[in-house]
């Protein structure tokens, strides 16, 4: 007999009454559901597992991983990682240049927006980075961040003060454009001064921000290094900001320069309390020490150290007494040899004992790359004809006469640019002197010595009409141009095959040098730091998908971002003096991702020239075009900046500018093993990084992550349960993409969605009809044939699956959680499994959520370990199909599901104890820090209201201060009782899923 | 069958049938439409001792019963002029497999091999005499049923059956079609075995079949009864342990032997396009609406104007508003090039060029600057011809339609033809010519219950769907393949439509 079915308004189908059973046995616990062998399919068990994990935040998932259009790098997600662990959410990402510390940061951001809806991001980077971090931010995350200044910043603290949480923003500002001025260091610790500038009003309202409200749920400093001198206004700008902000990240491949002071302000700026001065700080290392000494020899396994390091531990006044040391080593005395989850474990303890540590995280590149390109330098040696040298002479002995004038230093370092332009280009020189039109001094500035002028600093525009050079009008050096030939001769003889870069520091070179190439035949494309991002977007793709564009013509900071990895020629067309820049050049194509073996490095070295000298005395001897010089950032800066003025400011003969450059070059050794020892001290922070490596790794091969395969299934179960007449295809218009075309009144659903929940949703998600992909690789690569445009990466992240998910919330009681299903696989052995899932729920300070496993074979009653049995989950949600009529004995399924029972409570009381402990120590840390907080504000009153007696100012403005203590004095209190309050401890779990799997062959 | 008696068959169902709400209502409550036990059973076959009411809950045993439920499976038979697909469901757990016909991608030749009087399929070994290969059983069938002695497929098939009058003809066209069919059912029950060894008709499992035919067939009773005979004749056949090799003999003897007795044995056929449209209709995205389906074959490209809606009584039946088959399928394309190029190129073979073409136009090969020019040349004229041909067919659905309706039209293609653009431009450049507007194709989505065999790659699965997809909608249950309405069944014709004359642009305001 058939029945009709009403599945829904406008769904009914006829089912034959042998397949229908009464409504209501889906509220029967599992054991009675296994007992009458009512068992859901493999998508209940999908939809289930995937919903457990979009619902809330589970601590040991990697929620940013997968969820970028970037490769998977293990490195990248370290700092993620450490992050997720930090007590306090404030980090120094340390890592060496080129190894994407942007895309780390970025990372954090997604992982912060994942666990809390954190929705407010600052970035604070130099101008120059600004347009990087844009281009980034939108292309690889999705992220529709806008380049802000005072104004905007202004407007945006309105906006966080009108509507509290739920106002979101992502900025993009420089520190020139932030930073307050240098008066205004004095004024803004007064509290009589109204006199700001405009950016020490806003400093001074980051300072003082004390809402509940964070203004930044995370700011990002990148070149943090700039922050390093504590007098200075950029430092103030950052402790300003990270008043106001809850989270902190600073970025910096140069953390340590001259001295550990400078490793200590960063510290200091990401948590003015725990590091409130030096001393303080060099006991910390100290004490610490035994924490990193017992991770390192757990490293090599030798545990009897590893154990007497963690006993040296005792005696440290900030972790001695802690219930996790305990728990440390008695992990420690029970590890067996060969017990490599246990090793993991027991450094995760003690990571969380390190409490140095835990706020930085660096790679070095010597971590990351086992197999890197050899760099083969090639030297164009160039011979410039008698008017060349005659006007490179003359331009250079004008602008020694013009620096010698100004007094050399900073002021004269616009008056060295006409030196650069020739030494880069003569007939393009000699062009602008005819125009009189000598360029931007800020161009050079930032591409060759990495200064910045204030957002409001202005420097003159140099020219240089002087009667000395009117003959060069006579000469065609566009016809004589030696440099260019032997571009030329390269281009077309020795490297005929080749896509090659050509560097040059000036547009007008570039632009010469295109004008000249394409009149030879040889096509070219341009990109500068002009260019916005689709410009260079459509330049970078001429230049990789044409055969006939052979030659890329880029500045250095024209390039900055751009993959380049699928070259590996880079001609420098001039020579940057600070062979930092030599190396960012090179780096644009040595970095992670190159395929070839072999690098070639092309420089022209013009004979008789300064630069000759330079590249013999210097660059050649610190082996710039050979190897990476990325330890050397730190000490070059200052050391080029002074050479190129004692160069340039007197007239100096060959054997003397050779003797002023090899004097460089050994201050600039000398410095480089004193950064050395600083670096292997430093090293001694970061023991843990080899443990946080591998836990990537682990909570990657675990699933610890939402995956696109997740996704896919996720949507396409959601859309066909519900909205009939949604149409979602897959594959279409274009291979792994997919459309889905929404009824009014999914649609109408999904708008009320975004704009009750504030979202900001990316434009294709207006539409009906929606065309993205879930495959990061496709939403980087591929654009839609039909418009060009880029297809919508959807991540967990998306406001769809967002949507989603808060669609399931409502019928989560409806969701089937015993499942039966069949796995054809070779790595589990042959037979059938019973599973249950567990939701664990701890909650303290911080709250935390696991998924728990346990699964067992039927057959032996076996259980299997906690990682396998993660890693057996993991086959069958992505695997397993449904296992229709499942011929098995109930009792025995039921009495295993007894035996994980046992296993799991017994395996969440170990987790349970291990979270009280490690709740208690954060407890301590969070008091002492509020306590330190409240003390450092006493004083600083204390201080005022000395100033204020001493200026013999009105009563009033002294009960101000000191009602402003007593309210602090209350407000400790309730700090301290809320700390309390939350401190309070408790734990809870809940079924998930159950059920049984077959394993087949 | 006929249309009258899968009516009958929907209003048996209907009247018998409860809303399986009533299931949920609370006790003591009278349920809206029909309970349990004032329902009328469909005309499905009893299961031993009757349908078992579902126990109470608090009666239910402590220990899993270890009854298995009743196997119940679907035989979906898209019997092809050229090639016949099958895919079949379990009704259990609501799954469609593939039919291993043959070998990947399962596209088996309809035809019947005949030496020495007996009879074989493809694949089948033949020693002794050469065997002759009978072709287009299903368009003989239809000639003969119609009783057309001129069709066009009966010269071949009379001059290789020997047959010598139209009794014979009819005879013959039957019994090859039923041995035919016979031979797929068995595969498809073979398969079927394989899935749920456990099958046991004597047990009450049970396994029914409906067949496709072509709409203007469905139409015409008697051709309808000439397949569903064929079709009835095939599954009792089908019962015999081994038909390889069986004689004419033979094949009677056993048909006598097993006589149908006209009672439901389960067998049924469907017209094909709605066979086809059901992947869609059956589907998530498949909503209420004005459809216009183009169905590209080999041979015939199928253009079909379909309302799709719930009617009063909650049916939602499946009204073909106009519906038109041209002879302009995508084997056009490698016939009129090959013609185009022997006329340039004599002494060329014919066969080999079309293969050669047909390679080109599926991309599995470059062509040289001659075939491409040719090959565009006669898309070009098909597309022409299809616009022509398509215009009568979509005028006449435009006439019947309200205006704004007729903007909420929606466009499927389907058919392994589908991929060629010109069928798309040919249709668009209609509404772009004469209508308000153009309506967009709407994507039939791969049915997420189809379990394809792992010999298929994923990545060809998408495109191989289109030639399975009248197999699959025939894979559904009868009970729950949509009642439709031919287009002489919803209203009165209107006049035949003129296109309306092409207007030149206005140069002036003067001339408005």
């Amino acid at each position: 007999m058939y029945w009709e079915v009403t599945f829904g308004p406008n769904e009914r189908r006829f089912i034959a009454e042998a397949f229908l059973q009464p409504f209501g046995d889906q509220d029967c616990s599992a054991e009675e559901l296994v007992r009458r062998g009512i068992f859901g399919k493999a998508d209940d068990l999908r939809r289930l597992l995937t919903f457990e994990k979009l619902k809330g935040t589970l601590h040991d998932f990697i929620y940013s991983m997968e969820a970028a259009r970037i490769d998977f790098l293990e490195y990248q997600f370290k700092p993620v990682l450490a992050f997720i662990n930090s007590p306090t959410e404030r980090l120094l990402i340390a890592d060496e240049v080129g190894l994407g510390k942007t895309i780390e940061a970025a990372l954090i951001w997604l992982e912060l927006q994942a666990r809390r809806d954190a929705r407010r991001l600052l970035v604070v980077c130099p101008k120059m980075l600004a347009p990087k971090w844009r281009m980034e931010l939108r292309q690889k995350f999705g992220i529709q961040a806008e380049i802000g200044n005072v104004d905007r910043m202004q407007q945006a603290l309105a906006d966080v003060r009108q509507e509290g949480e739920a106002c979101s923003f992502s900025w993009i500002c420089t520190y020139s454009g932030l930073r307050p001025v240098r008066r205004d260091l004095i004024l803004l610790d007064d509290p009589e001064v109204e006199d700001l500038s405009e950016r020490g009003r806003l400093c001074s309202v980051f300072q003082n921000w004390e809402s509940n409200c964070p203004l930044f749920d995370l700011a990002i400093f990148d070149e943090a290094h700039h922050m390093r001198n504590p007098a200075a206004t950029t430092f103030r700008l950052g402790s300003a900001i990270a008043n106001a902000a809850n989270a902190l990240l600073l970025v910096s491949a140069t953390p340590v320069n001259n001295t550990s002071t400078d490793l200590f302000t960063l510290l200091r700026l990401l948590d003015p309390d725990f590091f409130s001065n030096e001393t303080v700080f060099n006991e910390l290392l100290d004490k610490n020490r035994p924490a990193l000494q017992a991770s390192l020899a757990l490293g090599q396994s030798n545990f009897v150290q590893a154990a007497e390091a963690l006993s040296r531990l005792r005696q440290s006044p900030f972790v001695g007494n802690s219930e996790l040391l305990r728990q440390a080593i008695e992990q420690v005395q029970a590890l067996k040899p060969g017990d490599h989850a246990g090793v993991l474990t027991v450094m995760e303890t003690i990571e969380k004992l390190n409490i140095v540590g835990r706020y930085i995280s660096r790679t070095r590149r010597v971590q990351v790359k086992e197999r890197r390109p050899v760099r083969k330098p090639l030297i164009l040696r160039v011979e410039f004809n008698e008017q060349e040298m005659r006007f490179y002479r003359t331009v250079t002995w004008l602008v020694r006469r013009r620096v010698e004038a100004a007094g050399g230093g900073f002021p004269a370092f616009h008056l060295i640019l006409p030196q650069q332009r020739t030494a880069s280009c003569i007939p393009a020189m000699v062009q602008a002197v005819r125009n009189g039109d000598l360029g931007d001094p800020a161009e050079l500035l930032h591409e060759a010595f990495d200064l910045e002028l204030d957002a409001d600093e202005e420097m003159p525009a140099e020219s240089f009409d002087d009667d000395i050079v009117s003959w060069l009008r006579e000469y065609d050096f566009e016809a004589n141009d030696s440099k260019f030939y032997a571009l030329r001769k390269l281009l077309v003889e020795q490297l005929a095959d080749e896509k090659i870069i050509i560097f040059a520091y000036f547009k007008a070179t570039l632009r010469y040098l295109q004008r000249r190439l394409l009149a030879e035949g040889i096509g070219c494309a341009l990109i500068h730091g002009d260019l916005n991002d689709d410009e260079r977007a459509a330049e970078m793709e001429s230049f990789r998908e044409k055969a006939e564009v052979r030659v890329l013509l880029s500045s250095e900071v024209g390039s900055e971002g751009i993959d380049l990895q699928f070259c590996r020629v880079v001609v420098n067309y001039d020579l940057p003096w600070n062979p930092m820049r030599v190396e960012q050049r090179i780096g644009r194509i040595d970095r992670v991702g190159q395929k070839a073996e072999r690098l070639t490095i092309v420089h022209f070295k013009v004979k008789d020239t300064v630069e000759e000298r330079l590249y013999d005395k210097l660059h050649s001897k610190l082996r710039v075009f050979e190897e990476s010089i990325g330890e050397l950032e730190p000490v070059l800066g200052e050391e080029i900046q002074h050479l190129t003025i004692e160069l340039l400011s007197r007239d100096l003969s060959p054997e003397e500018e050779e003797r002023v450059i090899e004097r460089t070059r050994m201050a600039i050794e000398n410095k480089r093993r004193l950064v050395k020892d600083l670096e292997s001290q430093g090293e001694n922070l970061l023991a843990h990084a080899d443990y946080i490596a591998s836990q990537v790794n682990r909570n990657r091969s675990l699933g610890r992550y939402i995956t696109a395969h997740e996704l896919k299934s996720y949507i396409a179960d959601f859309f066909n349960r519900n909205y009939k007449g949604c149409v979602l295809q897959w594959d279409w218009p274009q291979p792994d993409c997919f459309t889905l075309e929404l009824t009014h009144n999914a649609h109408d659903r999904l708008k009320d969605f975004v704009d009750n929940q504030r979202l900001k949703a990316p434009p294709e998600l207006h539409s009906r009809k929606i065309v993205a992909t879930l495959n990061t690789e496709v939403a980087q690569t591929t654009r839609l044939s039909q418009t060009g445009q880029s297809i919508l990466l959807v991540t967990h992240q998306s406001p769809l699956v967002k949507w989603i998910t808060d669609e399931n919330l409502r019928a989560e009681n409806v969701f089937f959680g015993l499942s039966a299903t069949r796995l054809r696989s070779s790595e589990w052995a042959q037979g059938v499994y019973v599973y249950r899932v567990e939701r664990w729920k701890f909650t303290g300070l911080r709250n935390r959520e696991h998924l728990a496993y346990g699964v067992s074979m039927l057959a032996e009653g076996s259980l299997l370990d906690p990682d396998a049995a993660e890693r057996f989950f993991q086959s069958v949600t992505r695997d397993a199909e449904t296992w229709h009529e499942p011929r098995i004995e109930a009792e025995a399924v039921l009495a295993q599901f007894q035996l994980i029972d046992e296993d799991l409570r017994q395996r969440f009381e170990q987790i349970h104890k291990q979270y009280v402990a490690e709740n208690a120590d954060t407890l301590a840390i969070h008091k002492a820090q509020v306590k330190s907080h409240f003390q450092r504000r006493l004083a600083a009153n204390q201080q005022r209201i000395q100033t204020l007696r001493m200026r013999g100012r009105a009563g009033h403005m002294i009960a101000l201060v000191e009602a402003n203590i007593k309210k602090d004095g209350l407000r400790l209190e309730e700090k301290l009782h809320s700390l309390n309050a939350k401190a309070r401890t408790g734990s809870d779990f809940s079924q998930v899923a159950s059920g049984i799997v077959e394993v087949q062959r | 069958m006929s249309a009258r008696f899968l009516k009958a068959l929907r209003d048996a169902v209907r009247r018998g049938i409860a809303t399986f709400r009533s299931l949920f209502a609370p006790q003591g409550q009278e349920p809206k439409s029909g309970t349990k036990a004032g329902a009328v059973p469909a005309e499905e076959p009893p299961t031993p001792g009757g349908p078992t009411p579902p126990p109470a809950k608090e009666h239910l045993p402590a220990i899993l019963a270890p009854r298995r439920a009743v196997r119940l499976w679907n035989i979906g038979l898209d019997f092809g002029t050229a090639f016949t697909k099958s895919i079949v469901r379990n009704l259990a757990t609501d799954e469609a497999f593939i039919v291993p016909l043959g070998s990947p991608p399962y596209f088996f030749p309809s035809e019947v091999l005949c030496g020495n009087g007996s009879f074989c399929i493809c694949g089948d070994s033949m020693s002794g005499a050469q065997a002759r290969t009978i072709r287009h059983l299903k368009m003989v069938l239809g000639d003969t049923a119609r009783e057309q002695p001129n069709g066009a497929w009966l010269a071949e098939f009379a001059r290789e059956t020997d047959s010598v009058n139209d009794g014979e003809l009819k005879e013959r066209a039957e019994h090859f079609t039923a041995y035919f069919l016979a031979r797929v059912i068995q595969e498809a029950k073979a398969f079927i075995l394989r899935q749920t060894p456990d099958f046991d008709e004597a047990a009450g499992d049970r396994w029914m079949v409906n067949m496709a035919v072509p709409v203007a067939h469905a139409q015409d009773n008697t051709v309808a009864h000439a397949f569903e005979r064929c079709l009835r004749r095939a599954w009792l056949l089908s019962r015999e342990p081994n038909l390889v090799r069986m004689t004419s003999q033979e094949i009677e003897t056993a048909l006598r032997n097993r006589e149908d007795d006209g009672t439901d044995m389960g067998c049924y056929i469907y017209p094909e396009v709605s066979a086809n449209v059901q992947s869609y209709i059956k589907s998530r995205a498949g909503a209420d609406g004005l459809y216009l389906f183009t169905d590209v074959g080999a041979g015939t490209v199928d253009l079909s104007v379909f309302i799709y809606y719930v009617h009063q009584t909650n049916d939602r039946p499946i009204s073909y508003v106009s519906a038109g088959v041209v002879p302009l399928g995508s084997s056009q394309i490698e016939i009129r090039t090959a013609e185009r190029l022997i006329r340039d190129q004599p002494g060329s073979g014919l066969v080999e060029l079309r293969e050669q073409i047909r390679l080109v136009k599926e991309g599995q090969r470059n062509g040289e600057p001659n075939l491409l020019a040719a090959m565009r040349a006669a898309e070009q004229a098909i597309e022409d011809q299809l616009f022509e041909h398509a215009a009568p067919v979509l005028q006449n659905a435009r006439s019947r339609i309200r205006g704004s309706q007729w903007r909420t039209l929606k466009v499927l293609f389907g058919g392994g033809g589908a991929d060629a653009l010109l069928y798309r431009r040919a249709v668009k450049r209609w509404f772009e010519q004469f209508s308000f507007f153009t309506p967009e194709q709407t994507p039939i989505p791969l049915p997420p219950d189809l379990r394809w065999p792992p010999s298929i790659p994923e990545a060809n699965r998408a495109q191989l769907f289109r030639r399975f997809s009248v197999a699959y909608g025939l894979s559904f249950d009868r009970a729950n393949l949509e009642d439709h309405r031919f287009p002489s069944d919803v209203g009165p014709l209107p006049r035949p439509a003129e296109p309306p004359p092409e207007r030149p642009q206005a140069p002036t305001m003067d001339e408005c």
